[in-house]
């Protein structure tokens, strides 16, 4: 049988697609007592020792730094309604920051046993084909349309 | 090897978002429509296997194939670095739209030394592209490093490097196996 093109590419895909990338995401976990943070790459690996800052309603006050613990996780404890950011960076070329409103409810809430979680990513999956056929798609339009300009040209 | 938005300051950003555009206009012109599906595919599949990362030392670094998209296209490479950048940006956010100007460049770089180290050495077809794999994500790597130490970020330059290393070897053993596999399937896509 001769081998093809196609019978390489075809496995590389279900292989790849086996496979996990490398972005930075975050778990936000509201608890009444405090605000949890996991950070992780894809494939679930922790950003252990990542370089943390909380800042206050965007205006650069710094209200906390540290880093993450082995397992990607940070803790702290607001002190006030607002919003507040979380920013972190692995030091290797990688931040992130993350938006973390909290209204007067959270603060009502407290030393009651409540529980909010904030995370429900698009699957990792779904990414990669999207954007794999988002890239042939945009080679077609370009081919069809230099092909059209071609034609139009000849006539 | 990604540089996200916010850790270079915003003057060097824009200067490379320049170039950057620059560079891939004029990489890009021209193009044949016969080219366009060739190129499309390899995009896509770039796309997908600069995504793979392995864990190592802490951190996860990645495949970029660089070296071999060098080979490939020579400066139509350019081009699809920067698609591959964006679809990456906009999907996954590594990177930023801010900095993706510096990491074409950063990245381009990988592509080109692959190119014209394949034009010309002097050796085995397939020693070059063990070379133009390895050399295809270590001159990137050493890029960003000193971008990083110039501007004091970061564990610094021997670590950065020290960690792409491994990812340079894969690199150059995957570009090895891949030419090794289109000079017997289809020779004709390396003229």
């Amino acid at each position: 049988m001769k081998i093809k093109l196609v019978h390489f590419i075809i496995p590389l895909f279900i292989l790849v697609s086996c496979l996990n990338a490398h972005g930075l995401h975050l778990k936000l976990e509201k608890k009444p007592s405090c605000i949890n943070i996991f950070s992780s790459y894809d494939g679930n690996m922790p950003v252990a020792s990542g370089k943390v800052t909380i800042y206050y309603n965007n205006n650069r006050t710094i209200f906390q730094t540290g880093r993450t613990d082995k397992n990607g996780g940070f803790s702290f404890i607001p002190d006030k309604e607002g919003t507040w950011y979380f920013a972190i960076d692995d030091e290797m070329g990688h931040t992130k920051k993350l938006k973390i409103p909290l209204g007067h409810d959270f603060f009502k809430n407290r030393g009651e046993k409540k529980e909010n979680r904030q995370h429900n990513p698009t699957p990792y999956y779904l990414k990669l084909f999207l954007g794999a056929f988002l890239i042939l798609l945009l080679t077609f339009i370009i081919y069809f349309w230099k092909k059209r300009k071609e034609k139009m040209k000849d006539q | 090897m990604h540089i996200s938005d916010g850790i270079l300051p915003a003057g060097i950003c824009l200067i490379s978002d320049a170039a950057a555009i620059g560079l891939v206009y004029y990489c890009g012109k021209n193009l044949k429509s016969e080219e366009i599906p060739k190129i499309g595919i390899f995009t896509a599949a770039f796309f997908i296997i600069s995504l793979i990362h392995f864990p190592l030392a802490g951190t996860s670094i990645h495949l970029g194939l660089y070296g071999l998209a060098g080979i490939l296209f020579r400066k139509r490479s350019i081009p699809i670095v920067f698609i591959t950048l964006l679809f990456q940006t906009l999907i996954f956010q590594h990177g930023g739209f801010i900095s993706i100007g510096i990491n074409t460049l950063i990245m381009s770089s990988g592509a080109i030394i692959g190119w014209i180290l394949y034009l010309i050495l002097p050796l085995n077809q397939n020693i070059k592209a063990f070379l133009c794999g390895f050399f295809g994500i270590a001159l990137p790597a050493f890029l960003v490093s000193l971008l990083f130490y110039l501007l004091n970020y970061g564990k610094g330059m021997i670590f950065l490097l020290s960690v792409y290393l491994p990812a340079a070897i894969i690199e150059g053993m995957l570009t090895y196996a891949t030419i090794i596999l289109l000079t017997k399937i289809k020779p004709e896509i390396l003229k």
